[in-house]
């Protein structure tokens, strides 16, 4: 039987699918009392600053920039495809400003690291917190679409 | 095990067979747990050692390139007709030694194929953070003349193998000794640093030998959004040129022959200004840069009014592209206090300032427009292959940025340049 022209598309769709579609939550030590906003957490994960709104250090953790969610979360919170990330840091660790954030395997290790270090802070499938670290915003699955729609998928 | 012997074998066997599974998984859990300890454990001393350890980052580009004219070799990487794969390759190390959480040391080492692989350092400074937006550097950094300037070397963050040399060929190396200043004004929309400098270089060009640039005086301010740059700069520098010699081929109806020599005097104390604006746009799918540059510098040397202009629109994993770059002559001819001296004699010849200064415009103006039509293709992680192909044309008459004995006789020359470039 020969695929048809419908059955044909929904193949490739599948096969071309989304990095990750899922909330994500970006997680920080349960003593960890600050506000974060997006505007913040953006400046924590490019770089820009390198402490919480209390003073006290902060240390972002990242997933490897290949996996799915952290495309996702580098394309929602920082705007920036696979690309423009790479870009992003060559042009700041090769103009002496920075280096990007050290990287954990998985939510389990970030969250075990979490819980043990009050500067940390790191982002997770939100299917996978636990009372071990507090979620401080959530990126619903839907804000990926969104980016999708207005910016097509990169 | 004791309850087992009183149990029928078949029952025996299907219980062991049952729990056999059941100790595996635990086994395999408390593997992946001591694992995951291990792992954690790792990290956290990685991180804890992170205000001290020393980090090593690199980058190369592997490319290859040739021109179609035989008569002419590019001014800036040396590219020719032959098959040339030194003129545009590089390599490059930085070791950054975080010494406490406000001063780290940066060195850069670099090794271009078309300095023969010799390593030179390009960056070797101190850096301290004096408040929370204020950062001083002290030692060997490079000018932040253009927008790519500070990275030009780094292929992979720019989308060309090669930056326009109609605006990166015509400042000669921009690697300075001195101090500098970054500030970044606090903003929640716009990323603004403003940047000073101040410091010297000295270095040898391709044509005129040994040049001191002192006292440079840089400022440039930067805004970024998440799509958009601006950027505004402006420098001046003091110059200290040796002696130009170049030879002379026979030039009909003059008494000039081969061998005889367009000769101008040192100078020293030459004041040159640099001027720029730049502008990029991407969205993750449009590419657009632009900038333009001015270049004013005393005496014989040739002012420059340069330009470009490229697009590109990326599909997934490529991005094609399209540059058009243009450098003109800006002054209108200050070259008549050269003298032609006979090889013959050793003597100036009788020459009319008019002529000398017309047969001197020649060898010294640069004038040319380039097409790229480029191609990037992210071939993986921190990796890309790049084809270009340019287009030179509109020489006017001049040298524009090409080293010959002769201004060129045709008005276009080809180049095409493929490479693989990496950031590690």
């Amino acid at each position: 039987m020969f695929p048809t022209k419908n059955n044909f598309i929904l193949c490739i769709l599948l096969f071309v699918s989304l990095p990750l579609q899922a909330d994500i939550s970006v997680v920080v030590n349960t003593a960890n009392s600050n506000t974060l906003d997006k505007v913040t957490l953006r400046k924590l994960f490019l770089g820009k600053i390198e402490h919480f709104p209390d003073g006290s250090p902060a240390m972002p953790l990242v997933h490897p920039e290949e996996e799915g969610i952290a495309q996702v979360f580098n394309l929602i919170l920082l705007n920036k495809n696979k690309i423009q990330y790479k870009s992003y840091w060559a042009r700041i660790i090769f103009t002496g400003q920075g280096h990007p954030p050290e990287t954990a395997y998985n939510d389990k290790e970030i969250i075990n690291y979490i819980k043990n270090n009050p500067p940390a802070i790191s982002y997770i499938n939100s299917a996978s917190l636990t009372k071990e670290v507090k979620e401080v915003i959530r990126f619903k699955e839907t804000l990926y679409q969104d980016y999708i729609n207005n910016n097509g998928n990169n | 095990m004791r309850s087992l012997i009183h149990l029928p074998l078949p029952l025996c066997l299907l219980v062991i067979e049952l729990a056999l599974p059941t100790l595996a998984t635990a086994s395999e859990a408390n593997n992946a747990l001591e694992s995951l300890e291990t792992r954690v454990s790792k990290l956290e001393k990685k991180l804890e050692t992170n205000n001290q350890r020393i980090i090593t980052d690199g980058f190369f580009t592997a490319a290859y390139a040739r021109s179609d004219d035989d008569s002419l070799t590019e001014n800036w990487g040396g590219i020719g007709n032959k098959n040339d794969f030194g003129a545009l390759s590089t390599f490059g190390i930085q070791m950054t030694f975080q010494i406490n959480p406000d001063t780290k040391a940066v060195t850069q080492l670099i090794a271009r194929g078309e300095e023969e692989w010799a390593i030179e350092a390009e960056w070797a400074y101190f850096s301290y953070s004096l408040a929370d937006n204020l950062t001083l550097r002290m030692g060997r950094q490079k000018a932040p003349l253009y927008v790519l300037s500070e990275y030009y070397e780094v292929s992979y963050a720019s989308p060309w193998l090669v930056a326009p040399d109609e605006v990166y060929g015509i400042t000669g190396d921009s690697t300075y000794e001195g101090i500098s200043l970054l500030y970044e004004i606090p903003s929640d929309t716009w990323e603004t640093t403003v940047q000073g400098m101040w410091g010297n270089n000295s270095f040898k060009a391709v044509v005129l030998g040994d040049v001191s640039l002192n006292n440079l005086l840089s400022v440039n301010i930067t805004s970024r959004t998440d799509t958009t740059t601006f950027r505004l700069g402006y420098a001046i520098v003091e110059g200290d040129f040796p002696a130009f010699s170049q030879a002379l081929p026979i030039i009909p109806n003059t008494p000039i022959n081969i061998g005889d020599r367009l000769f101008f005097a040192r100078n020293e104390h030459t004041d040159i200004d640099y001027l720029s604006a730049g502008f990029v746009f991407d969205n993750g799918r449009w590419l657009v840069m632009s900038e333009l540059v001015q270049l004013t510098v005393a005496g014989w040397f040739t002012d420059i009014d340069g330009g470009y202009v490229m697009t590109g629109h990326r599909f997934g994993k490529l991005l094609p592209h399209l540059t058009y770059s243009r450098m003109i002559n800006a002054d209108p001819g200050a070259r008549a206090s050269g003298r032609i001296v006979s090889s013959a004699t050793g003597l100036p010849l009788p020459l009319p300032d008019s002529t000398v200064g017309a047969i001197a415009d020649h060898f010294l103006k640069q004038e040319q427009s380039t097409y790229t039509l480029g191609l990037r293709y992210e071939l993986a992680h921190g990796m890309s292959a790049k084809a270009e192909w340019s287009h030179i044309t509109d020489l006017g008459n001049t040298i524009g940025q090409f080293r010959a004995s002769a201004p060129p006789t045709k008005d276009r020359v080809n180049i095409i340049k493929f490479g693989i470039d990496s950031v590690f």
